[in-house]
């Protein structure tokens, strides 16, 4: 993901990271996935008629209806999804700054989800493509008319996906959704009704409307896409309920009201702390203007994000500090970084390098490289250092 | 000098461009997702448990021919014994009234009409009467003979239409009466009237001059049916019907309407019967079977019970989660969560 910002002033990287980064990230990692699992879904239909006409390449949908199906019927929704969805309000993304990690560890697209969606989307095909045949079978349907409620069917329980997902619907999700499928409709019921001899050899005529005047084709439009999207649905409500990841709580936090969220935030940052066996409390909080007090109870010190910075920095790669996420606060990085941050909106100068340069190594870690301080930078952390020389005897 | 004032390059305030459209959010709340499971579970119940109902309404019987008329289909397996007639008898016993409309459908095993070539081998404009040459079209090789003259109608399709004449007889106090049959309005009507037309001339043999019968037929296509204009040339019924490619190996055909006049009025008496089959298709060679089914029908399709089978299956097991769901939901509630409603 290649972007380039250019932002005037430093405070407003706290937004464009935090949440326009997190958006960005969510937005674009859903909508890949879904367009893997929509294609997939999709040409799968195809092959499993294979098994069933000699494995000869007949294919059962008309051939417009398939061009179209991708190019109109099923694009406007991930596009509106992919620019307008937000999973978490920009409040909550700028109150609980811990959620950065859920971009940072790549938390929504892993092989694990692509492998899951991968699945689902065989499972889809099959429930979508089999349903039918088993109704049909032995009946007296032909080829198109076979391929119609198929379509139809893949063409609601696509569209019905990507609305178990979406979870903000603005004006244009609805517009796009609902379009959709009366552009579907509209379209099969004109192009059945008007093309005798238009699209040789096999033209569909009159095949859209002899299924709608068909109970057992709305039967199986309304079974089959809710046979197809069960056990997912299932699995979100089961993710919802027991689920433990960030993200899932910071969604139920906003529909708490304002203040009720911010008490369950410190709340919930408390309880984090008593578990963290902090001994240290943040007196240079005392130190600072308004402005940054609310800095106090920022990631930076605590010691999931300090650690797994603090493994960014070392280069050793996130695994030993990730392993045990809960081990003891190391004072000097947090109150390094807090003196970084508090220096930065005081001075507001300097560039925001992005890699958190270590404090020289009297307190180092076994196994910890000793990286280079700028000389700039050094004189910043002086008033910090007789904290560091304090903190030592606490590690 | 005055300051000039640059214009903002800010975006504007608007709820679009600023993300802050008003938007709906749906949560899964525990009454939303109980509530969706339970009536969809009770709704596909209920849907379910009456498409079985009506499945098993149907009355349906099915008899394979081509296995009890075993020297006919060895005949036929010569073709050079194309112009001998084979006659071929299967009986059967009904032991229920069929009441309604009775169905009469031939069926074909193995019979793949789905296969891809076999399925773009048609002209459908031909179909239409126009008239086009049909030369290069997809109906090769099946387009003229050698002697340059087109067929009517060209391709495979309608030259392997099913051939076999089947004659319905019931057996009643040792007198056969045969039951009369309606052999059009089987076909959609679209078909009839608007896909399919004869060419048009002052009779349809002079119509179809210049052309003739694709190789497998024994009749050119003016004398499908000479007792009914209607039903002759290519808007035949049976023709109409056999050119709509059917989309499963193993499938069935509308034949026959049993006509309700006389002693059939309400559909077919229990009693004995007998098919008389004029057998002319063959299907030994490719290891196919035919099959003769009278069948009643119903709305809901015909005696298929899946989709009921499908509902009632969709319902238990949306019912059964939602127990599972409540049943998590009210183990877990004892337990603290972080964020509490």
């Amino acid at each position: 993901m290649a972007s380039d910002f250019a932002i005037t002033r430093f405070k407003h990287l706290k937004k464009l990271l935090l949440v326009h980064g997190h958006w960005c990230y969510s937005r674009l990692a859903k909508m890949v996935i879904y367009f893997f699992y929509k294609n997939v879904s999709y040409v799968n239909l195809l092959f499993w008629y294979q098994f069933f006409c000699g494995f000869s390449g007949a294919t059962m949908i008309d051939y417009w209806q398939m061009v179209f199906f991708n190019l109109i019927f099923t694009s406007m929704p991930p596009i509106v999804f992919g620019i307008l969805d937000k999973d978490v309000s920009a409040e909550t993304l700028l109150g609980l700054p811990e959620l950065y990690k859920n971009g940072k560890n790549s938390e929504i697209y892993k092989l694990s989800t692509f492998i899951f969606t991968m699945l689902d989307a065989f499972y889809q095909s099959l429930i979508c493509f089999f349903v039918p045949y088993l109704t049909y079978k032995g009946s007296d349907i032909d080829v198109f008319s076979f391929g119609n409620p198929i379509n139809t069917i893949s063409l609601l329980t696509i569209l019905l996906h990507q609305a178990l997902d979406m979870k903000t619907w603005t004006v244009f999700h609805w517009a796009t959704m609902i379009g959709s499928v009366l552009c579907y409709f509209i379209f099969s019921v004109v192009y059945d009704g008007l093309c005798v001899v238009c699209n040789p050899p096999n033209s569909p005529y009159w095949i859209m409307e002899k299924q709608l005047s068909d109970p057992t084709f709305y039967l199986l439009c309304l079974i089959t896409p809710v046979i197809a999207l069960l056990p997912r649905y299932f699995l979100f409500v089961l993710r919802g309920t027991l689920g433990s990841s960030l993200i899932l709580k910071a969604q139920q936090l906003d529909q708490l009201p304002k203040e009720q969220q911010d008490l369950e935030i410190q709340k919930w940052r408390s309880r984090k702390q008593t578990t963290t066996d902090a001994s240290i409390t943040s007196p240079a909080c005392n130190d600072l203007d308004q402005t940054v007090n609310h800095l106090c109870v920022s990631p930076f010190l605590h010691t999931e994000t300090a650690a797994v910075s603090h493994g960014d920095v070392n280069g050793q790669g996130l695994s030993n500090t990730e392993r045990n996420p809960l081990r003891k606060w190391t004072p000097e990085e947090g109150s390094y970084f807090f003196n970084r941050w508090a220096d930065a909106t005081d001075s507001s100068a300097g560039p925001f390098s992005g890699r958190y340069p270590l404090v020289p190594n009297k307190v180092a870690s076994p196994g910890q490289e000793a990286s280079k301080i700028t000389r700039d930078n050094a004189k910043k952390f002086n008033h910090g250092s007789h904290r560091r020389s304090v903190s030592a005897v606490t590690l | 000098q005055e300051a000039q004032t640059r214009p903002s390059r800010c975006p504007d305030n608007s709820a679009f461009k600023q993300q802050k459209l008003p938007a709906w959010k749906p949560q899964l709340s525990l009454a939303s997702v109980l509530s969706i499971f339970f009536v969809i579970g009770a709704a596909c119940l209920a849907v379910g448990i009456c498409l079985i109902v009506s499945a098993n309404s149907v009355r349906e019987i099915e008899i394979n021919y081509s296995d009890t008329c075993s020297d006919c289909s060895t005949l036929r397996e010569n073709s050079s014994n194309w112009n001998k007639e084979c006659y071929c008898s299967a009986d059967f016993i009904l032991k229920e009234d069929m009441l309604g409309d009775v169905f009469m459908y031939y069926g074909l095993q193995n019979f793949y009409q789905n296969h891809r070539r076999y399925v773009i081998s048609r002209s459908d404009v031909q179909l239409l009467g126009r008239d086009v040459n049909v030369e290069n079209s997809y109906c090769t090789p099946f387009t003229t003979y050698e002697n340059g003259t087109p067929m009517a109608p060209c391709g495979a399709i309608a030259n392997s239409i099913f051939n076999d004449t089947i004659d319905l007889f019931y057996n009643v106090n040792s007198s056969v009466i045969q039951v009369p049959l309606l052999k059009t309005g089987n076909s959609w009507w679209t078909d009839k009237n608007v896909k399919f037309r004869n060419p048009v001339a002052q009779n349809l043999s002079s119509a179809f001059a210049g052309t003739a019968r694709p190789p497998y037929w024994q009749k050119p296509v003016y004398m499908l049916d000479e007792e009914d204009e209607r039903n002759n040339g290519y808007i035949n019924d049976e023709l109409i019907i056999w050119m709509r490619v059917s989309a499963f190996s193993t499938f069935r055909n509308l034949y026959r309407r049993v006509s309700r006049t006389g002693q059939f009025a309400d559909g077919l008496p229990a009693g004995n019967y007998t098919f008389y089959i004029s057998y002319n298709f063959p299907v030994s060679k490719f290891k196919g079977k035919k099959y003769v089914i009278l069948s009643t029908v119903v709305w809901s399709g015909g005696s298929n019970p899946f989709l009921g089978i499908a509902y009632t299956v969709c319902g238990t097991a949306a019912t059964l989660t939602g127990f599972v769901i409540t049943a998590i939901h009210l183990k877990l509630r004892k337990e603290k969560t972080y964020f509490q409603k």
